[in-house]
């Protein structure tokens, strides 16, 4: 599953976020494992967490189990399994959808805490040796942080307003020369819109600008 | 005057490390150390003069660009090696703040930029409440990224090039004057064997010896002997630079 990564580059995406406060996010995969794994519906309708985000959350568990089954089905993965593949590709179409059928389809994903006496760490550990894997573990943790943050908010908010803690703006400079700019309603009322419009504008400029600083290096190591 | 200027720069910069075993540590983020004065002198520095980065600056940065950006090169380079494609990460650059009145300076913006395209800027709201310390930080901290980003690409050394054009010359001519000393009489023979010579050791120094002996070097610097210290991480860019 060796792809070329620039060529796989279709946009650069900034975003701005007012933060209470700026923490050194440890990137742990078992506990990023175990949370998402460990989402369903059931649990979600009995947690606290706003009902307007459980899909979101429910939709990090599809995610994974669709990570994990495409690896399953690559020749060129480690996780290769070749007895399931037909099995498995069958219920790709299925898992690439965002309705509720998915829930039905028994997960393949090994469990983070081996509950069974045929069940051992080995499976779990062998999952964390494939960086496809654990990239898209990092890339779900991501969101999943993000829509916690967002479900703090929604249950502290006293005032509509508050944009701390969610990303208020975002522009996707795509390679097909579109520019979409995404911004959160909540920045309309404000007193200080156009300081943080402002703001927004300088993080992406110098946003592109940064990313294209990290290519150049890139390229300068391995383009001769 | 310049180099009063880059020493006061190159101080403020830190980059905080991790342990991960016994006796290895990765670079994790970089860090700008600032307060009230040092802002104030950064902005006079920004319009009138370049800041350069110092040789241990700028082979702890070109080490941390290096150690986390290695997956990106293998996927794009075909290098393998399963051990260096755990635990990178994309890169983060913050600045620290030391308020007049507070003890501990504070983390007030952080650029944590993704090879991938994601770029996430994130500021700290106590700031939006002086807007003019704001556009001050905002505008020192995008600075020093770019100016730190700009200076960090490899640039090859030509005495590199030198070396192996006189490699080439001196290999040329030991084959074409045994191939006359044999063939004395044939010329053709000894122009093309004299340019086949030349023809295979440019393929065979470039495409095989150059790129192992490159594979070979960033593998040591993230990973093997060269990794370590910062004396063997210079040396080793050196190198790095010689092959590239």
């Amino acid at each position: 599953m060796n792809y070329n990564l620039l060529e796989n580059i279709t946009a650069v995406e900034i975003s701005t976020v007012i933060v209470k406060e700026i923490v050194d996010e440890m990137f742990i995969p078992w506990e990023v494992y175990q949370a998402i794994y460990y989402l369903s519906r059931s649990d979600l309708e009995q947690s606290t967490i706003g009902w307007s985000l459980r899909n979101r959350y429910l939709q990090l568990r599809r995610q994974l189990e669709l990570a994990y089954c495409l690896l399953l089905v690559d020749p060129n993965s480690q996780l290769y399994n070749r007895t399931q593949t037909a099995e498995i590709k069958r219920d790709l179409s299925i898992l690439s959808q965002k309705n509720a059928a998915w829930e039905t389809i028994p997960t393949r994903l090994p469990a983070p805490i081996p509950s069974g006496r045929d069940q051992t760490m080995s499976s779990v550990n062998r999952l964390f040796k494939d960086h496809q894997f654990i990239n898209v573990l990092q890339q779900l943790n991501q969101r999943k942080v993000a829509l916690d943050r967002r479900d703090r908010i929604l249950r502290d908010s006293v005032h509509q307003n508050n944009i701390t803690d969610t990303t208020y703006a975002q522009t996707s400079l795509q390679l097909n020369g579109k520019i979409i700019n995404r911004y959160s309603q909540a920045i309309l009322g404000r007193s200080d819109r156009d300081l943080l419009l402002q703001l927004h504008e300088q993080s992406t400029t110098t946003g592109e600008q940064q990313w294209r600083g990290l290519v150049q290096f890139l390229l300068s190591l391995i383009a001769k | 005057m310049n180099a009063a200027i880059n020493r006061v720069l190159n101080s403020c910069i830190q980059i905080k490390e991790a342990k991960i075993s016994r006796n290895a540590k990765v670079p994790q983020q970089i860090y700008f150390y600032l307060d009230s004065a040092l802002l104030g002198q950064i902005e006079q520095i920004r319009q009138n003069s370049q800041f350069t980065l110092d040789p241990a600056n700028l082979a702890n940065l070109r080490y941390y660009l290096l150690f986390n950006s290695l997956e990106q090169i293998d996927s794009m380079h075909h290098w393998r090696s399963d051990s260096w494609l755990i635990g990178r990460s994309p890169l983060v650059f913050s600045t620290n703040y030391r308020f007049g009145d507070r003890q501990q300076p504070l983390t007030v913006f952080r650029s944590i930029i993704d090879l991938e395209g994601k770029i996430s800027q994130q500021i700290q709201q106590e700031l939006l409440q002086n807007p003019q310390l704001l556009a001050r930080l905002s505008q020192v901290h995008y600075w020093l990224i770019l100016a730190i980003l700009t200076q960090l690409p490899f640039k090859s050394i030509n005495q590199g090039s030198r070396l192996i054009f006189c490699y080439h010359g001196i290999a040329t001519i030991i084959i074409c004057l045994a191939v006359r000393y044999f063939f004395a009489t044939n010329y053709l023979l000894w122009i093309v064997s004299g340019l086949s010579v030349f023809w295979l050791l440019n393929i065979s120094l470039r495409k095989v010896i150059v790129k192992q002996l490159k594979v070979l070097i960033i593998y040591h610097l993230t990973d093997g002997f060269l990794a370590n210290s910062l004396r063997k991480r210079q040396i080793g860019l050196k190198i790095l630079c010689l092959v590239i």
